[in-house]
């Protein structure tokens, strides 16, 4: 059976479209097929991420407005065959596209996936309510930074007054070494506040950005921001996987002295 | 002063978790943090007052609930200490 899941923040910039592209690296990876819907009308950005900007011929808006077939606008994965992407349009606006068709359009996937994920734009307008229209169940994505967390509280409340009963929570951009150092806020600090089931934490890693440059998602590296994510898809998928350590790889002194600075 | 000095003694993802904190419950209450803090301490004087409590209470929920037809609409936290 298949799932729509939505990965949302409210706030840009937490890394939104690199969690969609890599849980769905990850899903495609554990034999799930999978499509990414970028519903982010007028600012498309997860083809870049993926590296197919080049392939697009049409996008969701066509797809809505009967310009072409459902299958004809579904770009596959340089690298993986389960994986898909169903893009965006750039030169259109959020109003081209109404909830009850994307409904439409995630009924029309459904036979064709295991899972749906629909990457949302930032903010909570009319991108955000296309978005979340279809789906089962939300990802919501912050970093541990005093704004992405008052946003990332605000979307988790709206997802609750529609009556979203899966809502997990992804903490991205962890910095161990600040962290220790008592100068960013920890996993538990976070989950402290907004007390939501927890998916996964990525630390904050060059690969990432490395990956993002040559349009490829993370996952299938051995970093551990590759690790988290894939952890992520198999928590996804129902299996029990447990928190990574991201303290592997520091020095005894590193783990000693992160002790001291403990609360 | 007093509050100064101990806020230099705080690291910045301390003081990071105490805004971020106040700001959310600012937030989800529709309040001011200012007025925020002013309601806790209110509220804290009169269960003071009312309570035989005394300064080991390291901690006090105060639950407001909203009941609707269907059961439990939402519930709204407010800690005081």
């Amino acid at each position: 059976m298949s799932e729509v899941l939505v990965v949302t923040s409210g706030k840009g910039g937490v890394g939104k479209n690199t969690s969609t592209a890599n849980i769905g690296a990850g899903l495609a990876r554990l034999n799930k097929k999978t499509v990414l819907v970028d519903t982010d009308i007028g600012l498309r950005n997860l083809d870049v991420v993926m590296g197919l900007e080049n392939r697009i011929i049409y996008n969701l808006v066509d797809v809505i407005e009967g310009n072409c077939r459902l299958k004809q606008a579904l770009i596959k994965d340089r690298h993986d065959p389960n994986l898909y992407l169903l893009p965006s349009a750039q030169t259109r606006d959020k109003s081209a596209v109404s909830p009850e068709q994307m409904r439409k359009l995630a009924e029309s996937l459904r036979p064709m996936f295991d899972y749906i994920i629909m990457d949302c734009p930032a903010g909570i307008e009319q991108g955000f309510k296309n978005a979340i229209a279809a789906a089962d169940r939300a990802i919501v994505v912050t970093t541990p930074e005093v704004a992405a967390i008052r946003d990332a509280d605000r979307i988790i409340g709206l997802l609750e007054t529609e009556g979203f009963k899966k809502i997990d929570l992804l903490i991205n951009r962890m910095r161990m070494d600040m962290i220790r150092r008592g100068e960013m806020m920890s996993v538990e600090d976070v989950l402290d506040i907004l007390a939501v089931n927890l998916i996964g934490a990525v630390p904050d890693e060059e690969s990432v950005v490395i990956a993002a440059n040559h349009g490829e998602p993370v996952v299938g590296n051995d970093s551990k921001a590759a690790v988290a994510y894939l952890n992520i898809c198999r928590r996804i998928t129902g299996e029990s996987v447990p928190l990574m350590d991201f303290t592997t790889g520091e020095s005894v002194f590193q783990k000693v002295a992160s002790w001291f600075h403990r609360k | 002063m007093i509050f100064c000095r101990k806020k230099a003694l705080l690291t910045s993802g301390q003081i990071a978790k105490l805004r971020t904190r106040q700001t959310v419950s600012s937030d989800r209450l529709s309040c001011t943090p200012e007025e925020f803090l002013q309601m806790k301490k209110e509220i804290a004087n009169i269960l003071f007052r009312y309570l035989d409590l005394d300064d080991t209470v390291s901690e006090i929920r105060v639950e407001i609930v909203h009941e609707i037809k269907q059961g439990v609409s939402y519930v709204k936290t407010v800690q005081i200490k």
